[in-house]
Order: C-alpha cells, then sequence, then structure tokens
C-alpha cells in the first residue's frame, strides 16, 4: 500500500507544474477601405480596436466647431462648407450691417500651424478668468448654402466651462438669435449650423470611440506645393486629403525602416511618438508632372492609444479629378 | 493511536482546558484534524475562519474581520510575529500549514503582543516534536482539479537535543475568471517549504531553540488576451521568506522564568510584469507606470521576557525591540526606508481563589519616526460558580499605517503623497462575554465592541492624514458539544460595522454561521467530518476621491465534507473529501457612490468566494 502510495506521489510531483502557454495563431492584419468626397462623404472616422472592412464616410453639414474641454475656448470654421470669417472690430450687435460688407473683405480661414489648427476667429475674449470675458466683438460669417453665398454677422457673447453663449443674424437685422452651444465632454467639438439654425449632434462618434479621422484639411499652398489641393476663400490656403488624429491619447509613428510584416508590439512599445493633430495626404505620393497618384508602399503608420499599438499601411490609393479618394488600408493591431 | 488521540487531545483542549476564572478561551480553535480534513494547505485558506470574511478578486486575496483589515489583525506564530510587522502587504499563500498543530482566535486576549494585538488575535501553534529517537511522517494530497502536495518531517531525539526538519511542495492549479479565456481569478501556485527547529537541553534548566521556516513561492497571474491580438499581460511572483529565530529559557527560580526570543525575517517578493505574444513565445518585461513594483523588507525583532508564576500574582515583564527595513527601496529622497520600535510591558495576574481574576497592565511603544504610545489593558474574570464565568476585558493597542503610506512617494501610490510622520491607528477594544461549561460542552457568548480612530485617510489634497474613524460591534455565540465520539462546534456571529464614523453614521450588519462537526464511528476506524460556513451579505463603505462609496457583496457558502480511516496499524490515514460542495464560486460585488438621499451604482464586479468544487484525496504516514 505504502510503495503504491509513494509511485502515485511520484507521479503527482511530476504532473503537477505549471501549465506552458497555449500557442495560438497569428492574427490576420485587417483591411479598411475609406470612400471620401467633398459633397457627401466629407468625413470617415475610424475606431481602430474595432475596425470594420469598410469606414461610414459622412457629410458634415456644420459651420461652427466649438473646442469642448473644460478650459479650451477656440471656435473653428468649416472649410468644407467654404465657412470664411472677418472680425469688424465693431463691438455693438445692432451697429454692423450690410454697409459693413463690401466685396473686397479680407475673409479669413483656419490657419494650419505646425502645433495645430489656428483658429481665423482667434482669441475672442480675455481667457485669464475662470469665465472668459467676451470682447464682444461682433464677426461677419460667410458660408454657402450649396447654390448661394450667405452672410450672418455673430457675436460670442460670453462662455463658461460648460457652455458657449453666442448670438448672430442676418445683416438686415430680420433675425437675431441667441443661443447656447453646449459643451460635451463626450465629444472633442461642439457644431453649429447656420442652415439648422441650432446646435447639431452626431458629427462626430463619442472621444474614446475613435482614433483618426480621414477627411478634407486646408494648409498652405506653399508648403505642399507637390500635392493637388482644392482652392479656398483665401489664396493662400488649399484644401487637401489628411488625416486628423484624436487628441485623446493617441499618438503616431511614422516608419519607413521595418516593413509591416516586422512590426510588432514588442518593437513598436519602444519607439518615440509624437503628438500630431493633422498630417496631410500621408499616404500618397503625387507625381504632379502626370497627376497620377500612388500609395507610399515604404511608409508604415504606428498609432499609440494608451497601452494600445496599431500599424498601419496603405495597400492603395485613387483619386479621381474631382477630389474623390478611395484609400485601402491594412490595420493591424500590435 | 496517534491520529485519534491528536483529535482527542485538541478537543478535550477546546472543552474543557481550565475551569472557573481560569479564561482561556479561544473564540475558535481550527485544529489539525481540521487542516486534514479540509484540504487547508496555506495560511489564506486557513483564515476562511469563523468571523473572517475573504473573497479575491484579480488573483488578490482580501482578509477582512469586521472593520479590521488583515493589518490590524495580530497574526503570531509560537509567539513570534509572522507577517512582519502586517503593514507591508504579506503573500498569506507564503505561510504554509503543513506543520501546524492548531490555530486559534482569540478575541480581546491578554497578551504580551504589542502591535494588532487587542481585537482579534490569531495564534498558530506548531506541531510539537515528538520526543522520541526516530520518528518520520509524511502526507501527500491531491485534488480533482489537480492540486498536488507532499509533505516529510522527520524527527530525532535523544532528550538533548531534539530536531525536527520538514520539506513540503505545494501545487495549486489556477481558478479562471472564464472558461474560455487564460485570464485567472485565483493564481496557479508552486510553493516550496523547509522548516526545522531544534532544541537543546543545556541544562536541566536551560534550553535553547533554534529553527527557521524558509519558503518560495512561485504563482502566475495570467491575463486575458487583449482584443485583436495575440498578445496578453501576466504578472509572475517569485517570493522568498526566510525566517530565522532562537529562544533561550532559564529558570530562575522555582517561579520565575526568563526568556529571550530573536528572530530574523527576510521577505522578498518579486513582481514581473510580462508582455507575452503567444503567436511567436515573444516576451518581454512592462515597466509602465501600471506595473506593480516589487518589495522586499528585513526584520529584526527581540524580545526579553521575564515571567513569574505564584500561586496568587503572576507577572510578566519585559522589553521589545523591533526593526523593520526596506531592501527594494532603501532610501527614498535621501531618506531610509525603516523605522524601528523599542517597548516594555509589565502584565500582572491575580487570582482571589477561584472566583475573581484580575489581570491588567500596560505596554509602553517608542517608535522612531512618530513617538511613544501608551496601551493598558485590563481584563476581570468572576466565577459565581464552577460552571459560569463573566469575562469583561479593555485593551488598548495600535497598528501601523501601512509601509507604503510612510514612505512611498506618489509616483508610486496614485498621487497620494506619502507621510514620515503619519501616526499608527489606535484601536480600543471592549470584550464582554458569559462562558458556560459542563462536562460535555462549552457555551461562550459576548459582544466584541471595537473603536478605531487615526485611521490612515487620503485627503482631498492627495496627501494622506490620520482622520478616519470607524467602529464596530460584534455579537458572537460558539458552542462546543460532544464527547469522545463526536464533537460539534457551531459559532454565529453578527458584525455591525461603521467604517467611516468620522463622516457618516452608516452602519452596516452582516451575518455569519459556521458548523465544524466530526463523528467517529464506534468500534471502526471510519471519521466522518463536516465544515460549513454561511456568510450573509456584506456591505462596507469608503472615501474615494471625497465622495463615499458603497461596496455591497453577495451572501455565499461553503461547505466541505470528508471521510476518514486508518489502516496499517493506524499508521495511515486516508482522507477522502469534497471542497464547496455546492459549487459557489463567483459572487457580485456592486459599487455606489452615495449622495445626500440617494445613491447610484457605478460599479459592478465579480469576486471570487470560493475555487470551484473539487474532491481531494489525502493519505498521512506516520511512523
Amino acid at each position: 500500500m505504502i510503495r503504491l502510495l509513494s509511485y502515485i506521489s511520484y507521479l503527482l510531483l511530476l504532473t503537477s507544474c505549471f501549465l506552458p502557454d497555449e500557442v495560438l495563431p497569428r492574427v490576420s492584419p485587417k483591411e479598411i477601405t475609406i470612400r471620401l468626397n467633398k459633397t457627401d462623404k466629407q468625413t470617415a472616422y475610424v475606431d481602430l480596436s474595432k475596425i470594420d472592412k469598410s469606414s461610414d464616410s459622412t457629410r458634415g453639414s456644420w459651420h461652427l466647431k466649438f473646442q469642448n474641454s473644460a478650459k479650451g475656448w477656440a471656435i473653428y470654421l468649416n472649410t468644407l462648407e467654404s465657412v470664411a470669417v472677418y472680425n469688424t472690430k465693431i463691438t455693438d450687435f445692432d451697429k454692423v450691417n450690410e454697409s459693413n460688407y463690401e466685396l473686397d473683405l479680407k475673409w479669413q480661414v483656419d490657419i494650419p500651424t505646425p502645433s495645430g489648427l489656428y483658429p481665423a476667429i482667434g482669441d475672442w475674449g480675455d481667457f485669464g478668468f475662470a469665465n472668459p470675458k467676451s470682447y464682444k466683438d461682433v464677426f461677419l460669417i460667410s458660408w454657402n448654402d450649396g447654390n448661394t453665398t450667405l452672410i450672418e454677422k455673430l457675436q460670442i457673447l460670453d462662455a463658461s466651462e460648460t457652455a458657449y453663449h453666442i448670438r448672430y443674424g442676418s445683416l438686415n437685422g430680420d433675425s437675431t438669435k441667441t443661443i447656447w452651444i453646449n459643451k460635451n465632454s463626450e465629444h472633442t467639438h461642439s457644431y453649429f449650423s447656420f442652415k439648422e439654425n441650432s446646435q447639431i449632434s452626431n458629427i462626430e462618434p463619442n472621444v474614446d470611440k475613435w482614433n483618426m479621422c480621414f477627411t478634407y484639411l486646408s494648409d498652405s499652398i506653399e508648403n505642399h506645393h507637390n500635392l493637388p489641393y482644392t482652392e479656398t476663400i483665401n489664396p493662400n490656403f488649399g484644401l487637401y486629403q489628411g488625416l486628423a488624429i484624436n487628441y485623446k491619447s493617441n499618438h503616431v509613428y511614422f516608419d519607413t525602416a521595418t516593413t509591416f510584416d516586422e512590426i510588432d508590439y514588442f518593437q513598436a512599445v519602444g519607439l518615440e511618438y509624437i503628438r500630431k493633430d493633422e498630417i496631410i495626404n500621408p499616404f500618397m505620393i503625387w507625381d504632379s508632372l502626370n497627376s497620377t497618384s500612388t500609395v507610399n508602399s515604404k511608409l508604415t503608420l504606428i498609432i499609440k492609444n494608451y497601452d494600445s499599438y496599431f500599424a498601419l499601411k496603405p495597400i492603395s490609393i485613387t483619386r479621381l479629378k474631382n477630389d474623390d479618394y478611395t484609400i485601402r488600408l491594412i490595420v493591424k493591431q500590435l | 493511536m496517534k491520529f485519534l488521540k491528536s483529535t482527542l487531545v485538541l478537543f478535550v483542549l477546546s472543552i474543557s482546558h481550565q475551569c472557573l476564572a481560569q479564561d482561556s478561551t479561544a473564540f475558535f480553535i481550527l485544529t489539525q484534524e481540521d487542516i486534514r480534513n479540509n484540504n487547508i494547505t496555506n495560511l489564506e485558506e486557513a483564515l476562511k475562519l469563523p468571523a473572517f470574511h475573504q473573497y479575491y478578486f484579480k488573483n488578490v486575496s482580501t482578509t477582512s474581520s469586521g472593520i479590521l483589515s488583515m493589518s490590524n489583525i495580530a497574526i503570531y506564530k509560537d509567539d513570534r510575529p509572522l507577517l512582519l510587522d502586517q503593514n507591508t502587504g504579506y503573500d498569506l499563500r507564503a505561510i504554509p500549514t503543513w506543520d501546524i498543530d492548531r490555530i486559534e482566535v482569540h478575541f480581546a486576549p491578554t497578551s504580551t503582543i504589542v502591535k494588532n494585538s487587542s481585537a482579534i488575535v490569531v495564534k498558530l501553534i506548531s506541531v510539537p516534536i515528538i520526543e522520541e529517537p526516530f520518528s518520520l511522517s509524511a502526507t501527500i494530497a491531491n485534488t480533482s482539479a489537480s492540486d498536488f502536495h507532499i509533505s516529510t518531517q522527520v524527527s530525532l531525539s535523544n532528550k538533548v537535543h531534539t530536531g525536527k526538519i520538514g520539506l513540503n511542495r505545494s501545487f495549486e492549479t489556477a481558478f479562471y475568471a472564464d472558461p474560455e479565456d487564460r485570464g485567472t481569478a485565483i493564481s496557479a501556485l508552486e510553493r516550496y517549504d523547509l522548516n526545522f527547529i531544534y532544541k537543546y537541553k543545556i541544562l536541566r534548566i536551560v534550553d535553547l531553540t533554534i529553527g527557521g521556516d524558509n519558503s518560495v513561492l512561485k504563482t502566475q497571474n495570467r491575463g486575458e488576451l487583449i482584443d485583436g491580438t495575440t498578445r496578453v499581460r501576466d504578472i509572475n511572483q517569485d517570493l522568498r521568506k526566510h525566517a530565522l529565530f532562537g529562544t533561550i529559557s532559564s529558570a530562575l527560580s522555582k517561579n520565575h522564568t526568563l526568556s529571550l526570543n530573536g528572530l530574523i525575517h527576510r521577505y522578498k517578493n518579486d513582481l514581473i510584469t510580462l508582455d507575452k505574444d503567444l503567436s511567436n513565445a515573444k516576451e518581454q518585461q512592462f515597466n509602465g507606470p501600471s506595473s506593480i513594483f516589487s518589495t522586499s523588507y528585513d526584520q529584526g525583532y527581540m524580545q526579553l521576557l521575564l515571567v513569574a508564576k505564584n500561586q496568587i500574582l503572576n507577572y510578566t515583564i519585559g522589553l521589545e525591540i523591533n526593526n523593520i527595513k526596506d531592501n527594494q527601496f532603501p532610501s527614498i529622497k535621501a531618506i531610509a526606508s525603516e523605522y524601528s520600535d523599542y517597548s516594555v510591558l509589565g502584565l500582572f495576574e491575580y487570582q482571589l481563589k477561584n472566583s475573581f481574576k484580575l489581570e491588567g497592565g500596560t505596554k509602553i511603544l517608542t517608535n522612531s519616526l512618530t513617538g511613544t504610545y501608551f496601551m493598558p489593558q485590563a481584563k476581570l474574570t468572576l466565577a459565581p460558580n464552577k460552571d459560569l464565568q463573566f469575562v469583561g476585558s479593555f485593551h488598548k493597542s495600535i497598528s501601523y499605517p501601512r509601509f507604503g503610506d510612510i514612505f512611498y512617494p506618489s509616483e508610486m501610490r496614485d498621487g497620494i503623497e506619502n507621510s514620515l510622520l503619519l501616526k499608527p491607528t489606535d484601536i480600543n477594544t471592549f470584550n464582554f462575554k458569559v462562558v458556560v461549561q459542563k462536562k460535555n460542552i462549552r457555551l461562550q457568548s459576548g459582544i466584541l465592541f471595537i473603536d478605531q480612530t487615526k485611521t490612515p485617510q487620503p485627503t482631498r489634497f492627495n496627501t494622506i492624514e490620520n482622520s478616519g474613524e470607524s467602529r464596530s460591534t460584534s455579537t458572537y455565540a460558539s458552542l462546543v458539544l460532544g464527547n469522545k465520539i463526536w464533537n460539534i462546534r457551531p459559532s454565529i456571529i453578527i458584525h455591525g460595522t461603521n467604517y467611516l464614523r468620522d463622516t457618516s453614521r452608516l452602519t452596516f450588519f452582516y451575518p455569519e454561521a459556521n458548523i465544524y462537526a466530526q463523528l467517529q464511528v464506534p468500534q471502526t476506524k471510519l471519521s466522518f467530518n463536516t465544515s460549513s460556513r454561511f456568510v450573509g451579505s456584506r456591505t462596507y463603505s469608503y472615501f474615494y476621491e471625497g465622495v463615499i462609496h458603497i461596496e455591497e457583496q453577495e451572501k455565499f457558502n461553503n461547505v466541505s465534507l470528508s471521510v476518514s480511516y486508518l489502516f496499517n496499524r493506524n499508521r495511515l490515514k486516508i482522507y477522502f473529501g469534497i471542497n464547496n460542495l455546492r459549487n459557489v464560486n463567483f459572487i457580485a460585488s456592486n459599487t455606489y457612490q452615495l449622495y445626500d438621499i440617494d445613491r447610484e451604482q457605478i460599479g459592478e464586479r465579480r469576486i471570487t468566494a470560493n475555487k470551484n468544487r473539487s474532491f481531494f484525496f489525502k493519505a498521512s504516514f506516520q511512523l
């Protein structure tokens, strides 16, 4: 009996130990197709952790975009809808009328800078206060409803960490409205449409539900003289196909040294990532002589989101004459 | 016969230790047979005791009793501190129970223990060395979950020199949070122990004891597969614990004994966070901000005690010196991360006939960082007749703040600043009980009142201060009933707890009931054993970011059965049993944020009350 127990115990001694790790098959990269045009598919938001075969592009029929972070006060313009601004420097809303509109006004659009997009509306108040004190400047806003260009006047009355208070109306004073644009921390920006006469939602997904957005971005023509662009109201700036990166914990690395197959988590984790809000046409090489586009096959874009890493590589990019784009990418989570 | 004898001895010990005003009375004793019958292999498993509440979350166990956390419950082995100063996060799985004779739970005992001691004291008592020329014992156990334990102990003695050495290997398989995924709720563990003790009777009145407890514990906390990848993040633990202790005692006279105890304890807990890719077997250590840091501490402890035993007046006076040093981060911002304390104690015991006994005394402790503490204790036992005792006691003691709260900077502690001047928690305990004891029955019932003040609490400025207060009242009753053939030991406790007495009057109650029973079938060598535990829904509250949070944990139970039989002229005992018969494993734990008149649920998690139901087979051989 005791001998039998001894044999059993020797046997069990050998079998009871930590299990080795199982071996799993490699996860195949996923493919994604982005289709963009300037009419009804202006933006495509991509959540890299839930990547789909294709990503829906939508038309963003907004005109003003308000920064939502508690201490952020920037107001941006939608260049795709030909929105531009002119600061009258007049602070009495009622005194601004048709007489202030001239054909040769110096309309401004948002200015891309190395540190991000600088809003054409600029610093509209004194942000040194907990609730900014507005300078009450009245701005002229030019926008296009698809057929005609319309001019409105806009005054930012005040703002708090939870909302912006604005007044706007036609130059003849027939229709003047005062509304609150609520800040919503679940989204990077809140949106306003002169056409809808209200704050509009469903323009962008929840801030935690997207990493990057394929869209059209304005930038200096001087900086990208080799790339195709669409003209804007400001002759110095063009509209380019671009990539907006979600500011919330997304950082990028441009890898041209390692092949897509070789990149894995262990390599990616040691790279030095940078914060970049906007990238102009990262995946395309443009042959301006022949007006043809080819894919930048050497580039792998690595995006770090908190502890997650994603590698993106373009497969093909097609540009039609009217600046419609079809971009195919493969994506793998590292 | 040795097995039978040990069971009966302990049973008798628990019900008829001393009569009249001699108050021995542990609230509960977990005997060696209980340990074997329930296949308990380490202290963590053993602390599923009456009065205790335990659950696991993400491979970490949390044990408490009412408002007391593990740092406020003194745990001693053979009167030596077992878990450093209990403020460093000791892994209880590193303490084996294969060499433990019994575990006693005491409420407010009179003791020479200086810290963490006023309310609940858990005493582990080692299996005594058999003073025979040669003895050998071995145990193997295997479970249906593929756990395996093997231990052997050899002792030699010629009456002057006595020695024992014991070896053990334990392996416990992981318990998975989800059978479809690899993430562990309770990690697998492998532990090797080498414990030894040597006793030398230098003179007829002078004894020297030297011993060592050494364990190596390895665990693998396996992470779940990260969505969309073949990657996982695991935590590998490599814990090494070495305790070397010695005692020299001498009878100075017929009534006086002087003893000097010493302990050197090293605890090193390496935690390595590993990123692994299961598709190509690559792995790399993760050192990001969310990685868990390793710990390593040294303890030096010495106690000098003079014990005088007279007919009427007994007394104990002593000195205690203790030092804890951090080896992992020996200095932080040019400040050495270590502290010492020095204590003197004087206790007396006065007995008038058999009906009145008064015990009292005080301890004075000086901590090198925070100052001097005065800790009085008093206990009165009245025995109007030989079957009845009334016992009332008061104790004051202290419990050190977590080592990290004292020394570790905010980068290591979620942004909370440390404080070198953080004082210990004050624990005031009142215990009143009635003990009725007859030939085959012992009933005790009472109220244990615990008041904690100066509990370290984070402030909204991310500092930490001694501002917390909590209070609990536990009403308890336990019964030991039986004879040489059978015994039954039920107990019931209702815990009333107020964790945030400094800010709210929220008092929560949770009940628990425990039944341990053994039956020796007459005229056979067959025994049946059962232990059952029923713990009601438990609620506790805490502060987080300046808001009161409430956690509600579901009720659970654990029923175990076993049968044992003696073979081979009583030298071999075979056990067969089942743990967690009703297979209660995961329970819900919901978190609420408390507002003025309402509460909002903000979280829900599954915590583990028990591992899955499993069968075990055990053979114990003694020569």
